[in-house]
């Protein structure tokens, strides 16, 4: 199975980040750093369509070089630049990690028993911080197949001597009786307040629904989808037979499917918080820091698509 | 004297040689008949030593279901037979051991009523009667697909997907998580069941509530296929469901070292409860019953005293 899976969206992020800084600052000029750049851009964003902490981050970076090459930079100088640039971003999200999970652990109540999912790097901070004040009783989490991260999850919890419980993804509803809220990360939130995330947070989000028990996701405002305010909709990736470890007696059966989505949807109505590095808002609340933090009306972000066009013009 | 078959019979039921709802419900009908056939003592007392044989058949497995309903539907028509008792025995535990057996062909006949052509199906864990109807209605002529869940811890999903594709049926296999994804093509789902409660709560295959949760907010049928001998008489008495938690090594598999972390557990339910507005109805041998009726079964089949029977006895010092 492609690893990409078995990471956190900001984890994923932050490796990208590192591997153009190796690749892309070898590049001798301009054409070859914009063909690269360009195939680049394209594979990273295809290959994880849902992230919009990539798509987001790569946005800036293309718009950096965009603006560089028409101001006439020489190539030397823009690489500076560009490896300036990328250090900013990572800087920028580890912070952004680090503020949304001071504000969360300050948020979790005393005694508080938590339900995650899958494995988010916000998540495991807000909970290891909360863990610090004492305020962490213990944690339920789902394997979260297929990928099983969860199980990751459970062994990082549980090495910092919190009371975590494995459970199996299908367990969600008989445990909703037994916890005071669920806390997931975001692959992405669109501009209407749904969360993107790994396949099972949106039946959990129901059963937490139907029991009045809150559900809070933690996200810094850099996963915001742009892209859902201009009408794109979201591509939830599939995984073949292999992520599920099919048996090969069964696998080579005829009539025999499998159906394996990476992630899905969890509507606005079921969440009752966001924890970003900003503050707490509510689903409802998404388009309104989206204007604070980019300063205006978000129709305004240069379109990505674009942004990999005029890249690729450059000779 | 209790005669040494009959008491082989219970021994294997206790020790679990003899497993699963209908083969245990056959074998205590069976041992009840034994004992009728091996009686020599006097006539007057037969009742009472027939039921003495019931409680000494109750006793190897206090939780089970399908057990105590074998001896109550023997005992309950005994009382009412003007037949000679001995006789009646005989003839009552032939009738619920051929009931037992021709359930899931009538469970079949009713549910593939359900089923209609280009509908999408969505079933969980591995039910035979919850099969048989699927497999009746495929028989029948009508062309529908399934999806069915891999059943996390023990994956009796691919034991389903296996014998369904088999038939000819075409399966779509997903991950338990993606319930909910998937809810939105479904038209109706069938599952089996453990136990049905005299409230009309199914107990079943952990996930089984997710599921009716979800196919509730898709608007989308949900029905259990599900013998008479499934309902729960000791739970109208106030019996409750015990739901086992089963060991750790089943879920972690190769991760069973990562319980050497001092934090670290695993809860490992093996049912859940799904309540009776979640469901469309039980597919039973006896018709397809509202959930919320499922009294009237258990007053039909067993009468209604069984389950104060069944939890006086449980309560007895042995």
């Amino acid at each position: 199975m492609d690893r990409t899976v078995n990471h956190g969206a900001t984890e994923s992020a932050l490796q990208l980040l590192e591997r153009i800084e190796k690749e892309l600052l070898k590049t001798p000029n301009w054409k070859e750093f914009s063909t690269m750049f360009s195939i680049f851009a394209m594979e990273s964003i295809e290959r994880r369509p849902t992230s919009a902490l990539l798509t987001n981050t790569m946005r800036s970076l293309l718009k950096f070089a965009v603006d560089k090459y028409a101001e006439g930079q020489d190539i030397e100088t823009f690489k500076k630049g560009f490896y300036e640039k990328i250090e900013e971003v990572k800087v920028a999200t580890v912070r952004s990690v680090e503020k949304l999970s001071d504000i969360g652990a300050r948020w979790l109540p005393d005694g508080s028993r938590i339900l995650t999912h899958s494995y988010s790097t916000s998540v495991i901070k807000i909970i290891e911080k909360g863990n610090r004040l004492g305020k962490i009783k213990e944690v339920f989490v789902t394997e979260s197949r297929p990928g099983g991260e969860g199980v990751y999850t459970a062994e990082l919890l549980s090495s910092l001597g919190i009371k975590t419980n494995l459970i199996v993804d299908s367990a969600v509803n008989y445990f909703m009786g037994e916890i005071d809220f669920v806390l997931v990360g975001a692959e992405a939130i669109t501009a209407h307040g749904a969360l993107v995330n790994k396949v099972g947070t949106s039946q959990i989000a129901l059963s937490a629904y139907k029991r009045r028990t809150r559900l809070i996701v933690a996200s810094g405002t850099y996963k915001f989808s742009f892209e859902s305010m201009l009408g794109d909709r979201i591509k939830v990736p599939f995984l073949d037979a292999s992520s599920l470890e099919i048996p090969q007696d069964l696998l080579k059966l005829d009539n025999f499917a499998v159906s394996v989505p990476l992630m899905d949807v969890t509507p606005p109505e079921f969440i009752d918080a966001i924890i970003t590095e900003i503050g707490i808002t509510s689903p409802e609340g998404v388009p309104i820091l989206l204007w604070e933090v980019y300063g205006g009306w978000i129709g305004s972000q240069p379109d990505i698509k674009d942004l990999i066009n005029k890249l690729r013009n450059i000779s | 004297m209790i005669s040494n078959n009959v008491l082989q019979i219970a021994e294997d039921i206790k020790t679990m040689k003899i497993r699963g709802a209908g083969a245990i419900a056959i074998a205590a009908a069976e041992a009840m008949k034994q004992a009728a056939l091996t009686y020599n003592g006097e006539k007057d007392s037969f009742i009472e030593y027939i039921r003495e044989v019931g409680k000494l058949l109750l006793r190897t497995r206090p939780t089970a279901v399908s057990l105590p309903n074998a001896v109550f539907y023997i005992l309950k028509r005994i009382d009412s037979s003007s037949e000679d008792p001995v006789k009646a025995t005989i003839s009552i535990a032939d009738e619920f051991i051929s009931n037992v057996k021709n359930a899931q062909l009538r469970i079949a006949k009713y549910g593939s009523k359900l089923i209609s052509d280009d509908m999408v199906i969505m079933t969980h864990c591995h039910s035979s009667a919850a099969v048989s109807v699927l497999i009746e209605a495929w028989k029948e002529g009508k062309r529908f697909k399934v999806i069915n869940t891999e059943t996390r811890p023990k994956f009796q999903g691919r034991v389903t997907a296996s014998i369904l594709t088999k038939e000819g049926i075409p399966v779509t296999h997903i991950p338990d998580s993606s319930i909910r994804y998937h809810m939105s093509n479904v038209d109706l789902v069938i599952v089996g069941a453990d136990t049905v409660t005299s409230d009309g709560h199914l107990v079943n295959k952990i996930g089984t509530s997710i599921l009716a949760l979800a196919a509730d907010e898709a608007d989308v049928e949900f029905y259990s296929a599900c013998e008479s001998i499934k309902f729960s008489p000791a739970s109208f008495a106030g019996g409750h469901i015990i739901i086992e938690e089963r060991s750790a090594e089943e879920v972690l598999g190769e991760h069973k070292d990562l319980l050497d972390k001092r934090g670290m557990f695993v809860r490992n339910p093996a049912f859940d409860f799904t309540p009776p507005e979640q469901i469309t109805g039980f597919i039973t041998e006896y018709g397809i019953l509202p959930p919320r009726a499922s009294l009237l079964l258990i007053k039909y089949v067993f009468g209604l005293s069984s389950g104060e029977m069944q939890m006086r006895l449980l309560e007895e010092e042995p």
